[in-house]
């Protein structure tokens, strides 16, 4: 049972990481702006094609 | 306006307003101009129609002020350098402030303007901040091209003195997100950490682990300390330096005393200690925080003269015209001012007739005539013709700016006198008297109960609940306001909006409606034919005085109209329909026996008529007040004591009396420091002011009043500094704002009381020194869920019996 130790610390590392991840998210400004992201992907991304046409 | 072309009209296919069909594209769209009908135009050669295809008419009208006004000082250096975020001789980068973005079609637009730009890399768009940041290569696109292009769109950058100043980027927020998380995170584990002990499997399993977990949660609740709490030791301090015990000193020793208490229990005693409730009170006291911090990033509550100034004037150099940035404008300087520009510095009329319009300024409602040699002072619109003026001292120095930096007031430690923070005055001692007289006694029989007890009171007395009734009712109430138009700087400004006992307006643009007056004929009877013939006449004339005339006519009828003239300074006439028509002052007139001061340029303005000769009276000006605004005034009439504080003439009194009642106190004339003493005059006798205004004139008033309040008739324009900016169409609202406010004050009450009674349930446990850590994680959080939940479900029931929406 002595495995047990290291499982909690190991989950425990696991959770920090996923904390370390939305600390990095906020640090660099995702949610600076949380509105137009909604907007932004109801845009269709026609211009792309556009410029595959003329190239 | 509207229903004069309802029978010819369509809407413009790029901004929707109603137009005729006079302007159409190849494909028969109709436009209200030539502007709109480029735009629209432009996006349809570069394959962009899919911005009329997200909203319905997303356009905005190309304003032909903007798109011909000159940004050719952005080709300076000095400019450029300041406004920029980053610089490369390859990439800039800059941020720019467009107001008028209002919907997805605005965010398409503005993020594929790469399409058709050469030279624009990338741009994106923060809608909640109303700001557009782009990438650009200099080299090909010059800074000056972008804002340009942006202007023929009709999203023209609002670029401020301001703004090069400082832009302080507001970071505060991230880091709270930060200690939010971080505070959860460890809540959570903790919780889970101290299951084994919730459910008394201590004794089933191996000691050791146990023991080890409690270790653990020790770890965890380190960075919650330190970090998470470090918010509350801040401010904690912060009062203590302005000799206040406020809510956050009761907080800071009670986590302080759970983390030592619980590291002496675990490490010592090898007990479970109080982790999981030192985690939970912090993460729900940093919610609170959050909730509370709901800010309206495109608003500017601390706006000064600067915001309202332009960043640049022409100036006519060795006879070429040039733009000069305002902080390098000298006395000397020849300045040139076209229609509707700002004058931005005191200066001496050189050339040209002016007519200035100083509503924002000092509250008077007519354009005051100026006359060659004439001193102007900054901060007045020219209405008419284009100006030559010498400056006579640097922006900085002139008459407005002073008077605006005497009135200067010190912002308040508001937080301090908090309805929260006067309890704290109480209950801070009390608490720390319980403790030490909890000690004592038990110190008689066994020290180390009389420690044990002393703590726990300190701990379980944390008064979390009481610190979060406020956030939560108050953060609620300020969302509502804003949903309705009704803005405040931050939830605070609604303690103080309860406590008000009197409430004074402003006139000019706060209760009437700035630019909109009524013509009102004084003399002989019009017939229908005639007032058609005037208006007609009052349509060729660019005059701000004879604009409203012109809605005398029906524009259907065209009137043939010959021979116009305009002489400057006394009038227009023209053969309208074979009748000799003339506008103007008296003389011109003939109205020779009266009022010779009336006129086209009169200070009281008249506009005499007189047709084929023959003098038949005048028109007088009416300003427009808001609609519903007499029941505004008598239902708040029944709480509080009514004023006007006018910089106007008393013109509109006899007409505004009865709204406001006969108690009200009346005040017109007024300069902008006669405002401010009558503010502090009030406030002297015990008075607890609401300052309702609008212009320049009243931010000195706005500032020394309990709460001020800045009329705006959309929430881009310029409002001086205040507590809050209120949507001119939500002036009714301000009854039941109040109410509300009123209100949310006694519903914080409430929870007090609530959170007092599961204080002397815990307290009692504690005294006898009982108090198990489950019975605090217990008793914790729950008393802190109970109030937020009351209170926010309390706050939002009555917003929505008052008819928020």
């Amino acid at each position: 049972m002595d495995v047990m130790y290291v499982l909690i610390g190991f989950s425990l590392v696991v959770a920090i990481g996923f904390l370390a991840a939305f600390f990095w998210a906020v640090r660099s400004g995702q949610f600076d702006d949380v509105f137009t992201p909604a907007m932004r992907m109801l845009f269709e991304n026609k211009t792309k094609k556009k410029e595959h046409r003329d190239s | 306006m509207a229903e004069l072309r309802t029978d010819t009209s369509t809407a413009c296919a790029h901004c929707g307003e109603l137009c005729g069909p006079d302007i159409l594209s190849e494909t028969g769209e109709a436009f209200c101009c030539t502007g709109c009908r480029t735009v629209y135009a432009l996006l349809h050669d570069h394959d962009l129609g899919d911005y009329y295809r997200l909203e319905s008419r997303p356009g905005i009208k190309p304003d032909a002020f903007s798109a011909e006004s000159s940004f050719a000082y952005l080709d300076d250096d000095s400019v450029a350098d300041r406004l920029l975020d980053f610089r490369s001789p390859t990439a800039c980068r800059i941020t720019f402030s467009i107001p008028q973005m209002h919907c997805s079609s605005c965010v398409w637009l503005l993020e594929n303007l790469h399409v058709f730009t050469d030279g624009l890399s990338e741009s994106r768009v923060d809608f909640p901040r109303r700001t557009l940041s782009a990438v650009f290569d200099p080299s090909v696109l010059s800074l000056r091209q972008l804002v340009e292009l942006l202007a023929s769109l009709g999203y023209t950058p609002d670029i401020r003195l301001k703004q090069l100043e400082s832009r302080p980027v507001d970071r505060s927020m991230r880091s709270l997100y930060a200690r939010v998380a971080l505070a959860g995170f460890c809540f959570g584990n903790v919780m889970l950490l101290s299951f084994p002990h919730y459910l008394g499997l201590d004794g089933l399993t191996d000691p050791r682990y146990a023991q080890y977990f409690s270790y653990l949660t020790i770890l965890l609740a380190l960075p919650v300390l330190f970090y998470g709490g470090a918010e509350f030791f801040a401010s904690a301090y912060r009062g203590l330096r302005y000799r206040t015990v406020t809510m956050d000193v009761p907080i800071a020793i009670g986590i302080t005393i759970l983390f030592a208490r619980s590291s002496y229990d675990i490490i010592a005693l090898g007990q479970a200690g109080y982790m999981d409730s030192l985690c939970g009170l912090v993460f729900f006291l940093l919610l609170g925080r959050l909730y509370q911090r709901k800010t309206y990033a495109a608003l500017s509550f601390d706006n000064d003269y600067r915001a309202y100034f332009p960043i640049a004037v022409h100036v006519r150099e060795s006879g070429r015209e040039v733009t000069r940035p305002l902080d390098k404008l000298m006395p000397g300087d020849r300045m040139l001012i076209r229609n509707g520009e700002l004058i931005p510095a005191d200066s001496v009329l050189i050339r040209g007739e002016g007519l200035i319009d100083y509503s924002f300024v000092t509250g008077e409602s007519e354009p005051v005539a100026v006359r060659t040699g004439d001193r102007i002072y900054a901060g007045g619109r020219q209405t008419g013709e284009r100006l030559e003026l010498d400056v006579v001292k640097e922006p900085s120095q002139s008459y407005l700016i002073q008077l605006w930096n005497k009135q200067a007031v010190a912002p308040r430690p508001d937080d301090l006198t908090s309805l929260a923070n006067r309890v704290s005055r109480y209950f801070t001692p009390a608490i720390l008297g319980l403790a030490a007289a909890t000690g004592l006694v038990w110190a008689f029989r066994d020290i180390g109960t009389a420690v044990n007890a002393a703590t726990a009171v300190l701990v379980i007395a944390c008064p979390c609940a009481l610190a979060l009734a406020t956030p939560f009712t108050l953060g609620t109430l300020h969302r509502w306001f804003g949903r309705n138009g009704l803005f405040l700087k931050d939830p605070s400004v609604l303690e103080r909006l309860a406590d008000i006992s009197h409430i004074l307006f402003d006139k000019t643009g706060t209760i009437t409606i700035a630019g909109a007056r009524v013509p009102e004929f004084e003399g002989d009877p019009l017939t229908e034919v005639e007032s058609q013939a005037i208006a007609a006449l009052a349509g060729h004339s660019t005059h701000p005085l004879a604009r409203p005339l012109v809605a005398l006519g029906n524009a259907d009828e065209p009137v043939e109209i010959t021979d116009f003239a305009e002489t400057a300074g006394r009038g227009i006439r023209a053969v309208v329909g074979g009748r000799d028509v003339r506008l103007g002052s008296a003389v011109w007139t003939g109205h020779e026996g009266d009022d010779t001061t009336g006129g086209l340029l009169a200070a009281e303005s008249r506009v005499y008529v007189s047709i084929d000769g023959a003098p038949r009276g005048y028109f007088r000006y009416r300003n427009v007040t808001r609609d519903g605004l007499p029941e505004t005034l008598s239902s708040l009439r029944e709480h509080y004591r009514l004023g006007l504080l006018s910089g106007d003439n008393d013109s509109d009194r006899e007409r505004l009396a009865p709204a406001f009642g006969e108690a009200a106190d009346m005040r017109f004339r007024l300069t902008p420091h006669d405002k401010l003493t009558h503010v502090r005059d009030l406030a002297r006798a015990g008075e607890k002011v609401l300052m309702v205004g609008d212009g320049l004139n009243d931010a000195g008033a706005l500032g020394a009043a309990e709460v001020g309040l800045a009329v705006t008739e959309n929430d881009s324009a310029f409002s001086p500094a205040s507590d809050g900016i209120l949507r001119a169409d939500a002036l009714g609202l301000l009854p039941s704002a109040l109410r509300l406010a009123r209100r949310s004050i006694s519903i914080i009450k409430v929870c007090f009381v609530i959170s007092l009674l599961y204080n002397v349930v815990g307290l009692y446990f504690a005294v006898q020194g009982l108090l198990s850590p489950l019975l605090a994680a217990v008793l914790m959080p729950l008393s802190s869920v109970t109030v937020v939940v009351l209170s926010t479900v309390a706050i939002s029931r009555s917003a929505r019996k008052e008819g928020l929406a």
